[in-house]
């Protein structure tokens, strides 16, 4: 101990002899160690720390798919979530619940709060208790007695100043009166961070019907039993499945493929970030690399400096494995330092991410430093430390006594093997570089491709927002349809408007509808296609193209005969080499009530889910046509295009409805720019994080570079005096060093783009429309490397240039 | 062939200005074979230097074979010094990454000779120095002797006018050092122009003619 102490008494005082060389070591291991302490703190909160629920790990979530139209993850409907509720035994409790937003009014302003309709055992199912009161009973799970709600602590903070007392309150969500029961804690966030009220599911007997079958809306949650894995619990599922598409041939045809699994909620609330996250902390890890390779390099010049003391140590008796553990000691000092700069580094870019709030991150709320993450730092910091030490001790405890202490008098000397070891690391460094260089070309490529997709509309000059008339004000369709019809009246005749329409779910507005259909003289119903409601008038303010046949008009209203329009994917889907146009088709099976309609028009393909998805089956038909008398419009999305730019209408908007119904909130006030943009928030923020450290890496690589060539032509002014002596010119000493520099990047490269090339797939994924070996990134990154890294290499070049024959050969 | 006119060079320590070279008045004919002598500190290597061309901080004249190097720009000089000076030093300055063949194909490279001729002229002076058994070895595997005969091989390869030498048996002993002088004083017989620097008299008696300097000004020529 006394000894280690002695080492470290030792260490400190030589770092603290060579402050420049120490504070460039330290800052860079605090910049890969912090960069490695902020990822893995995102890692841990949204992959590795289990979800804040009692026994998370045993919840599942129940997911349906349909293969036969691609479709790998489907919402439930009520019926097929009391077959898995009533027929399995996996289960210890299932619940379903739904969100969508609300009109809150009553005491304040209204406001649109995001709701989950749940059954009343999902809250105990995650195991959490309301801070104030309790959450609804089985009893109120009920239709009739489902009149109660729990609150978010926030939205209690908020809307009821905290108040204790706060059981009993009446609230009202969209128009009807709800009993406050409870408060959940202030880090509950279930389904989603933006949740904010709970009330009962209260499944109506019409709702479990067969009718409903295809009304697919619900997410399921279950607690496995005791023991029972997510496997057995996926092959009871797929079991059942096949029991209710044997009982229910006409809505699930026997090629459909419908079935169930059950999924990990973790895995469910991770989704796809998980790959981008690994991807992360791998680059990181590279970086980390980087950094280690770079203060090897320092390491190993400070070992040739002190070669003369280590002999001397060593002269005076100090055994080899003393010299390494001296120096594995300063080693470790400085990555410690780096370390916990490092750690205030994290803390820094962990503040920026809960600031920035990006919804890329699953649980961003919960990023903090915990025990697992400072213990992950501790231990890399130690094993940095290690890694950049370990070899310049091993060469510099090996070095001849009397070799040493000969040139030590003379000066330092260093062996080829040094040079060796030295053009390694930065070979290293530059392949390290290269890998990261690539992973974040791909990314930029691919958001570029996606960028240059065409989303069916022109979303330029389209300002939109959503309403949504309550049950309780316009209780009955037809008061709803002449609410939108007069909105959109007092809309158009706003100055700057050029036209508006409506729209139930707007592209990329982050929800949509699905609906079963069947076409006529085909038979059976087809389960599953988008279905949109609009106003006449969509497709023109939107700039969809009709392709054929008509768009939806005004005179198409309750009384005409029914129409619809269907996009190209449907046209190729289902009616593939023949025209739609005049054929017939209708919602549900064959037998629901529905009335056939007749198809008008094909509408371009939009892509409604996001620019990297295509175009889904799609139907459209006029909100002016009810298709059965009690047919419910719901919320809905009015776009309006503008002449001089979607900001000159928002008002103009927000007053017509307000004008019509003040009670009304408007929400969801966006251009259609920025949901494309929105929708594209999660590849920018893949692409700027890799790209962030790709940078990185690129400076730290070339700062590598630079100080490996710096030092090169420091340790060579003897011989490029002698050289220039005997007549090199500056043009020849400029070649020789960067030749050098050349063939290191050249080296560096070649490997980091093999090696780019085996690692890349597991960045495909993340990619759109780009191979992961696409040769014009490859080439771009190798071009920018070797440009970025020869500038590096042209600075100790120059300045080799500048070395005075004469001074240099006064050495003698 | 080589004329000093009033050369001098200074330096400022200290806001004081000390003189290494004053007044220098010198000429050096051609077949000439100079010793400059003097104690340490006399200025002996910086005049060496500054007739090499290396040294650009000086005032007065220096004509080189017909030309004002005082009024040559740096590439000029260096074209000058490259077509007619050959070196040799103390500590031989051989590379020591290179082998005794690449360390006298190195000047030849920086004057463009063509590979070929590169080749010829090394291996005619390899043969001529009788070292071409130690042609592909490291500086490190020779002695001091050794090194310093590539040395003065590697000054005349590129066939100068002139051999500049600072102290070149400096780091030998006598009897290699002998050796070297002959070789120098064949070399002169053969009409090469040296100057050497040297603490030796009994070098400077290989040579027809003694310079001696002393705190920077020429007191025998």
């Amino acid at each position: 101990m006394r000894i280690l102490l002695d080492d470290i008494r030792i260490g400190l005082r030589l770092l603290a002899k060579s402050p420049l060389s120490t504070s460039a070591a330290v800052l860079t291991l605090a910049l890969a160690i912090g960069a490695n302490t902020a990822i893995f703190s995102v890692v841990n909160a949204a992959i590795l720390r289990p979800l804040p629920y009692a026994d998370s790990e045993r919840l599942v979530e129940i997911r349906a798919a349909l293969p036969s139209i691609g479709a790998r993850v489907l919402p439930m409907s009520p019926p097929e979530f009391a077959d898995v509720r009533d027929r399995s035994h996996v289960f210890e409790d299932v619940a379903a619940y739904g969100t969508s937003s609300v009109n809150l009014t009553g005491e304040g302003a209204p406001e649109r709060v995001v709701t989950t309709y749940a059954s009343a055992s999902l809250i105990p199912m995650l195991g959490v208790r309301p801070v104030v009161g309790r959450s609804f009973t089985t009893d109120e799970d009920r239709e009739g007695y489902d009149r109660v709600a729990v609150l978010g602590y926030g939205l209690w903070q908020r809307r009821f100043a905290g108040i204790p007392g706060i059981v009993g309150h009446s609230i009202h969500v969209d128009g009807i009166a709800y009993t406050i029961v409870g408060v959940m804690p202030a880090d509950f966030r279930f389904p989603n961070r933006d949740t904010e009220l709970w009330v009962p599911i209260a499944f109506s007997t019409h709702q479990y019907s067969d009718d409903e079958r295809g009304s697919h809306w619900l997410s399921v949650l279950a607690r496995l039993g005791p023991n029972v894995t997510e496997q057995q619990a996926s092959a009871e599922l797929r079991s059942i499945a096949n029991d209710v598409r044997v009982e229910h041939p006409t809505f699930y045809h026997d090629d459909s493929g419908w079935t169930m699994t059950a999924t990990g909620l973790k895995t469910v609330v991770v989704g796809d970030a998980r790959q981008a996250l690994l991807v992360l902390l791998a680059a990181v890890g590279l970086i980390l690399l980087i950094g280690c390779a770079n203060v090897a390099n320092l390491t190993l010049a400070r070992a040739t400096e002190r070669s003369r003391e280590i002999a001397l140590r060593t002269a005076l008796g100090a055994s080899r494995w003393r010299i390494i553990r001296q120096m594995l000691t300063e080693g470790v000092l400085l990555s410690i330092v780096g370390g916990a700069i490092g750690v205030l580094f994290a803390v820094w870019i962990d503040t920026l991410l809960i600031a920035i709030k990006p919804d890329r991150i699953p649980r961003y709320e919960e990023l903090d430093l915990d025990w697992h993450v400072l213990a992950f730092t501790f231990g890399v910091s130690l094993l940095a430390g290690a890694l950049f030490t370990l070899v310049p001790a091993l060469v510099a405890s090996r070095s001849n006594v009397n070799d040493a202490l000969k040139d030590g008098s003379r000066g330092t000397s260093e062996g080829p093997g040094h040079n060796r070891f030295r053009a390694a690391l930065v070979v290293s460094e530059i392949a390290l570089a290269v890998i990261v260089l690539i992973g974040a070309g791909l990314l930029i490529r691919s958001l570029d491709r996606l960028l240059h997709v065409s989303p069916g509309f022109d979303p330029q000059n389209v300002a939109t927002m959503r309403v949504a008339p309550t049950e309780a004000s316009y209780p009955d369709p037809g008061r709803q349809r002449a609410f939108y019809t007069a909105l959109l009246e007092k809309i158009r005749s706003a100055p700057g408007v050029e036209s508006a329409a409506a729209v139930n779910y707007l592209p990329l507005g982050g929800s949509t509808s699905r609906r079963s259909f069947a076409i006529d003289g085909v038979g059976d119903a087809v389960v599953n296609v988008e279905f949109r409601m609009v106003s006449p008038g969509y497709f023109e303010t939107m700039e969809i193209p009709i392709r054929e046949g008509r768009s939806l008009a005004s005179t198409d209203r309750e009384g005409a005969p029914l129409v619809v329009v269907v996009n190209e994917s449907m046209v190729r889907t289902f009616f593939p080499g023949a025209d739609p146009i005049g054929r017939r088709i209708k919602l549900g099976g064959m037998e629901t009530p529905y009335p056939w309609m007749q198809i008008v028009g094909v509408a371009g393909d939009v892509r409604h889910r996001g620019l990297d998805e295509e175009a889904p089956p799609e139907m459209y038909v006029s909100y002016l046509q009810p298709l059965l008398p009690d047919f419910e419009i719901g919320p809905m999305f009015v776009a309006v295009r503008s002449v001089g730019g979607p900001g000159h209408v928002a008002g103009a908007m927000t007053d017509a409805v307000h004008g019509l119904d003040p009670e009304l909130p408007v929400y969801d006030v966006k251009t259609m720019e920025d949901r494309i943009g929105s929708s594209v928030a999660g590849r920018w923020f893949d692409m700027l994080s890799l790209a962030s450290l790709a940078a990185v890496a690129l400076l730290l690589a070339v700062v590598g570079l630079y100080s490996v060539l710096a030092y090169a032509v420091s340790r060579r002014v003897h011989e490029i005096g002698i050289r220039m002596a005997l007549g090199a010119s500056p043009g020849d000493i400029l070649k020789s060093v960067l030749e050098r520099g050349a063939l290191l990047v050249a080296a560096g490269l070649a490997i980091g783009i093999a090696s780019a090339a085996a690692l890349s797939r597991y960045l495909t994924s993340l990619l759109f429309q780009v191979e992961p070996t696409d040769a014009w990134t490859f080439l771009g990154v190798s071009g920018l490397l070797a440009a970025v890294a020869l500038a590096a290499c042209y600075l100790p070049a120059r300045s080799a240039t500048n070395v005075d024959p004469l001074v240099a050969l006064r050495h003698d | 062939m080589i004329s000093l006119r009033n050369v001098e060079k200074h330096v400022e320590r200290a806001g004081t200005r000390t003189y290494i070279l004053s007044r220098i008045d010198l000429t050096v004919g051609e077949g000439d074979f100079v010793s400059v002598m003097g104690p340490s500190g006399a200025g002996k290597s910086t005049l060496l230097h500054i007739i090499g061309m290396h040294d650009a901080g000086w005032t007065g004249e220096l004509a080189f074979l017909g030309r004002d190097v005082h009024t040559l720009n740096p590439k000029q000089r260096a074209e000058l010094r490259n077509q007619n000076i050959g070196f040799v030093f103390q500590s031989y300055h051989l590379l020591d990454d290179l082998t005794v063949y690449e360390n006298l194909e190195i000047p030849l490279s920086y004057r463009n000779y063509p590979k070929h001729e590169r080749a010829s002229i090394v291996a005619d002076v390899l043969d001529r120095f009788q070292i071409v058994g130690k042609k592909d070895l490291y500086p490190s595997q020779l002695s001091g002797g050794q090194q310093q005969l590539v040395g003065v091989a590697r000054a005349i390869v590129a066939s100068p006018k002139v051999i500049l030498a600072d102290e070149p048996t400096g780091n030998l002993h006598s009897e290699q050092g002998r050796e070297i002088m002959k070789l120098f004083k064949r070399l002169n017989d053969e009409g090469t122009t040296i100057i050497q620097v040297t603490h030796s008299e009994e070098n400077a008696a290989y040579g027809n003619r003694v310079v001696r300097l002393r705190d920077g000004w020429i007191v025998d020529a």
